[in-house]
């Protein structure tokens, strides 16, 4: 057992690293409302059932790219997808369909991903990108083989995932979940190994953090959040598709980046990760209302990944010099 | 291996609570969702009153049961309907047209290539037509998802927002949209899925029948290469795609009866991708390959991965009518089979069926399925134009003008209605 | 100068000597690897075994191979190209539009050689300020890209083709006479000009010198933007290329043309067996990389495992081989 007290990374009251994507999601609120009427009188609640999966998938990219060494999962989208086609085509069409099985049957495949990440990465010591590639492929194969076509049969009670009557919409108190589980591993000391291994393993290694274990964790994480994301995506599909679950794979890593998450590891958390997937959302959302065509808008999601990293980037470098 | 919970200096009591709460995080969403299940054990949301969407699997009884209640006029369209869609009741049963003049929208799902675009310029030139004769309010909205469901499902949620009567949605994912079409239903827009199946029962769906277009066509190549113990390639195209597989499986029936033997290559509907598939399956089988079957983009580069492998180029069949396919026939002069399926005709069935359900009329069932005009030996001058290359860009419509004639729609509907008329112009769409 | 600041990191000698050897060892595994594989595919399958057979694989590994060229230095630079795909589906487009409205080749290879070099001054100069990603930047870019050309020709990809570059990527096409398709010898021409760039420049030195160190890159006087810039232009131009080609390959054009070299790039370089850490490996590598992906899908194609089962095996196969050859080293030796 080791102690590790020196937080090498906190200096003094910094301005937290969120911020600058925490305030661009409210200023995207705000342009939205005015573009659109509805969206302040109920129109968002929709809007974040659908930006769930990918509030989630961005959620669960951020343990691992924390984790430093490159550490990136390139399968959080054919993971997630595989677990909504094992869910759906595996239990679901078996008339396994209570919550108390499904739920948990989620995150648990969800820990295998991860278990399965985390031992190519952490013990075979595979580079992260190219181990999460491969696994990329084998997960989307799978998916693909165990559910030959889309199916949408799903148990009533899946629709509390999608229901927006409540104040907030049902989706919040999941992420809230997750974020408040989040939220207490961040007063362990895994917490702390875990952004010391991802600004310098070298350091917490010769600190005596268990650096193979502490990226093995991460990588479960990972996953049991992509196996929440998988059941959310199940839920807000309203069934499963095996080729869907691949194309969130770029936009969880872009929401990441944008959430102000150092891809270089050591600096970031969920909260960033979500504000990073909200705005990506928000984005795309703004510029459908603005009628552009839609060549001008992926033109412009482009551009506004581009410019908002390289504000980041700054914003970061005078952070650290002032 | 260290843990990597490691003891961490400082108040242990705080760490203990930290623990318990971690634990009890854990495990109160189990409870919690033991309580929820309790009432609704193994209720589906599916209601009883459509068929399933069963890709791939053999007729059931219940499928069977109402292709024999379909008019006989529509039954061999309709065959194998249950790959690609479910069939049922007519979910705007209760549902009043509005007064002229409309708002039409279109909710594509991707826009990036030419069979998109050619479907998109069919439907604003019908708007302006209908514009002209003062039945439509405000131009059409378009928008596109870049393959991103959720993002589309938020742009049909704005769609209904800005008040759309109409929302032709282009070829949207078989699932994933559903929860946005029952927005739309509700708030009294009618919703018509095009050139797809769908899962979703709330919407009404006009496609051509995918099953007995994919059948059609392996029959011409089963008369074709006659009887052989020589294989017949199938080029299939996006695994998990219902509209791929439907394609596929009426074709499978049929080679299966006939008893010819089957290999696949997956071309992903990629050109390149199928020619280096083909390439590849050629260079890996010297045997005899009697025809090969096109599930969708294959037949051009099929034909030429069979020129450049030196090989003896079979019959090849071609799906939807590409321009390259027309031209490639009159290159090699070997002949084909086809369907005038270019976007246009799509879009075009789509607005006929949608003016007559503003007109007043009721479809008998949600989902409308028509059989696409064939492309032959019989017909093809009346389809090829000089000017089409094997890299143009262009689809075949229909010579008439429609894929289905107006009667054809007529026992599908019930209602008197007039609906308005347009004419789509799908034969002067220019050769690109 | 440059070089030697890789070997100046202070191990131990034996240990230096055994990863030597070890080095030696894996670089001779890569280059046996396509030969074996090779071995196997004739022995699955004889049919592979006719000139049009074995002329179709090396037509595909040319495309692949040159559209690897920016994979290959991207990542020797520590870095990755995400918009290799968008800059194949741009040429691709451009070219048959273009064409067909009546630009000469000439015309139109000097507008992808100045917007490749566009996108590769986005890539270098972005990945270079502040530290930024290139996984993201590129990505953005990719974007940028795509979007650019969907306006420009407003969603209308059809076009014509120039009849010499259908025949350069026909298996049976000749280049005077000699029965070579041109593709493959323009592959050979690009190989032959990177593996001396990387081997006899100066700046190819500083490519291996930026990938296994920046600081130390910039001591021995190496500028790490224009390095990063020149290198993702390179990639960029490769790109095109291997878009122009593909416009021969089949008919009919599209932005998405390029989506299948994505990972399959990234693939060839790391079967390869080029570090995704940087400063170690090459093209040549990549091209042993290239011939054994290809020939490997095209084993599972002869043995008829369907399209999902593919896509699986080769997950497998690229775990596998990284586990033998590309494993990273465990942090306590990187001390």
């Amino acid at each position: 057992m080791t102690t590790v007290d020196r937080a090498p990374i906190r200096g003094g009251r910094a301005v937290p690293y969120f911020v600058p994507a925490a305030l661009a999601v409210l200023v995207m609120i705000a342009i939205t409302a005015q573009k659109s009427s509805q969206f302040l009188d109920g129109g968002w609640k929709l809007v974040l059932v659908y930006a769930s999966p990918l509030v989630l998938l961005a959620m669960a990219q951020a343990p691992v790219v924390l984790s430093g060494g490159g550490g990136l999962d390139l399968s959080v989208g054919p993971g997630a997808g595989l677990v909504s086609v094992i869910l759906a085509a595996g239990l679901i069409a078996h008339q396994i369909s209570v919550a108390w099985i499904v739920i948990p049957a989620a995150v648990l495949l969800g820990v295998v991903i991860g278990a399965v990440n985390g031992s190519l990465v952490a013990l075979i010591r595979i580079p992260p990108i190219i181990a999460t590639l491969a696994t990329y492929l084998v997960f989307a194969g799978i998916a693909t083989q165990v559910l030959a076509s889309p199916t949408g049969a799903l148990p009533v009670w899946m629709d509390w995932f999608t229901d927006v009557e409540g104040v907030v919409p049902n989706v919040v108190w999941v992420m809230l979940l997750v974020g408040g589980l989040w939220w207490l591993l961040t007063r362990t000391a895994f917490w702390r190994n875990l952004l010391m291994v991802g600004s310098n393993d070298r350091a917490a290694y010769t600190a005596g953090v268990p650096v193979t274990a502490v990226r093995f964790v991460a990588y479960v994480l990972t996953g049991a959040m992509t196996g929440v994301a998988g059941l959310v995506l199940t839920a807000v599909l309203g069934g499963a598709d095996a080729t869907v679950g691949p194309t969130y794979t770029m936009l969880a890593i872009a929401a990441v980046a944008l959430g102000g998450i150092s891809l270089a590891g050591g600096r970031g958390g969920l909260l960033g990760a979500a504000c990073g997937a909200a705005l990506l959302f928000l984005i795309q959302n703004y510029l459908t209302l603005t009628e552009a065509s839609s060549f001008v808008l992926q033109m412009a999601y482009g551009l506004v990944l581009v410019v908002a990293i390289v504000i980041n980037g700054a914003w970061d470098r005078k952070r650290k010099n002032p | 291996m260290k843990s990597p919970f490691p003891r961490r200096a400082g108040s242990p009591v705080q760490r203990r609570i930290a623990v318990v709460a971690l634990l009890a995080g854990l495990i109160a969403p189990l409870a919690a969702c033991g309580g929820l299940s309790a009432n609704d054990n193994d209720k589906s949301s599916v209601s009883e009153t459509y068929t399933d969407l069963r890709t791939g699997k053999p007729e059931s009884a219940r499928d069977k049961a109402v292709l024999d209640a379909l008019p006989e006029s529509v039954r061999s369209t309709y065959a194998g309907f249950w790959h690609a869609t479910r069939v049922g009741p007519n979910p705007y049963a209760d549902w009043k047209p509005s007064q002229a003049p409309w708002k039409f929208c279109y909710s594509s799902a991707y826009q990036g290539n030419s069979w998109r675009q050619e479907g998109l310029a069919v439907a604003k030139d019908i708007v302006a037509q209908l514009d002209k004769k003062g039945l439509v309010d405000g131009p059409l909205i378009v928008s596109d998802a870049n393959n991103n469901a959720s993002l589309q499902a938020t742009q049909l949620t704005t769609m209904v927002q800005k008040g759309c009567d109409v929302i032709l949605v282009m070829q949207p994912p078989t699932v994933g949209l559903c929860k946005a079409f029952d927005a739309a239903q509700k708030a009294g827009a009618l919703v018509v899925v095009m050139q797809t199946g769908t899962d979703c029962t709330n919407v009404v769906q006009s496609d051509f029948g995918a099953y007995d277009a994919g059948r059609t066509a392996a029959e011409w190549l089963v008369d074709k290469v006659g009887k052989t113990k020589d294989t017949i390639v199938m080029c299939d195209g996006i695994p998990g795609v219902a509209a791929a597989e439907a394609r596929q499986a009426g074709a499978s029936d049929t080679f299966k009866k006939a008893g010819l033997k089957v290999d696949h290559i997956t071309g992903q509907w990629t050109p390149s991708t199928i020619k280096s598939q083909m390439l590849r399956y050629l260079s890996t089988h010297q045997g005899a390959i009697a025809g090969v079957w096109d599930g969708g983009v294959c037949a051009v580069p099929v034909t030429q991965a069979f020129q450049q492998a030196d090989r003896d180029l079979p019959p090849v069949t071609g799906f939807e009518g590409a321009c390259s396919w027309l031209a490639s026939w009159k290159q090699t002069g070997s002949e084909s089979f086809g369907f005038a399926g270019g976007a246009g005709q799509g879009v075009n069935e789509a607005f006929k069926v949608a003016l007559r359900m503003l007109a007043g009329q009721k479809p008998k069932h949600n989902t409308l399925l028509y059989p696409l005009v064939q492309i032959d030996g019989s017909n093809v001058d009346e389809y090829y134009k000089p000017g089409m290359k094997l890299s143009s860009g262009c689809n075949a419509q229909p010579a008439s003008g429609d894929s289905a004639p107006t009667a054809y729609y007529d026992d599908l509907f019930t209602g008197t209605g007039t609906p308005a008329t347009f004419d789509a112009g799908l034969a002067d769409l220019p050769v690109k | 100068m440059s070089t030697s600041a890789i070997e100046q990191t202070p191990t131990p000698t034996s240990a230096a000597t055994s990863r030597r050897r070890r080095g030696a060892l894996s670089s001779l595994l890569v280059y046996l690897a396509p030969l074996a594989m090779f071995l196997v595919l004739m022995v699955a399958t004889p049919d592979v075994l006719s000139r049009t057979g074995i002329m179709s694989l090396l037509v595909l590994s040319a495309v692949l191979g040159i559209a690897a060229v920016g994979q290959t230095w991207a990542v020797m630079i520590a870095g990755i190209d995400l918009s290799i795909p968008a800059t194949i589906g741009m040429a691709n487009v451009l070219l048959t539009t273009l064409y067909a409205k009546g630009w000469s080749f000439g015309e139109i290879v000097v507008l992808l050689l100045v917007l490749s070099i566009l996108i590769g001054m986005a890539n270098g100069v972005l990945s270079s300020i502040f530290g930024l990603h290139p996984l993201v930047v590129s990505l953005g870019v990719a974007s940028v890209v795509t979007g650019g050309v969907l306006i420009s020709v407003d969603g209308n990809t059809g076009g014509d083709v120039p009849g010499f570059i259908t025949n350069a990527v026909s298996p049976r096409g000749s280049v005077l006479g000699v029965p070579l398709p041109a593709a493959l010898v323009v592959w050979v021409l690009v190989a032959v000009v990177v593996v001396l760039v990387e081997r006899r420049t100066v700046i190819g030195r500083q490519i291996f010198a930026l990938g296994s160190n920046v600081t130390a890159a910039r001591l021995a006087l190496a500028r790490p933007m224009l390095i990063r810039v020149f290198v993702y232009s390179a990639g960029a131009i490769c790109a095109s290329a291997a878009g122009v080609l593909l416009a021969g390959f089949s008919g009919g054009a599209s932005v998405d043309i390029g989506a299948a070299y994505l990972f399959s790039t990234i693939t060839a370089v790391v079967v390869g067996g080029t570090s995704l850490l940087g400063g170690a490996g090459g093209y040549a590598r990549t091209i042993a990389g290239v011939l054994v992906t290809t020939e490997f899908t095209t084993l599972l194609i002869g043995f008829s495992v369907g399209p999902n089962m593919q896509q699986v095996m080769l997950g497998i196969a690229i775990l596998v081989l990284i586990t033998v050859y590309g494993r990273d080293r465990h942090v306590a030796h990187r001390l």
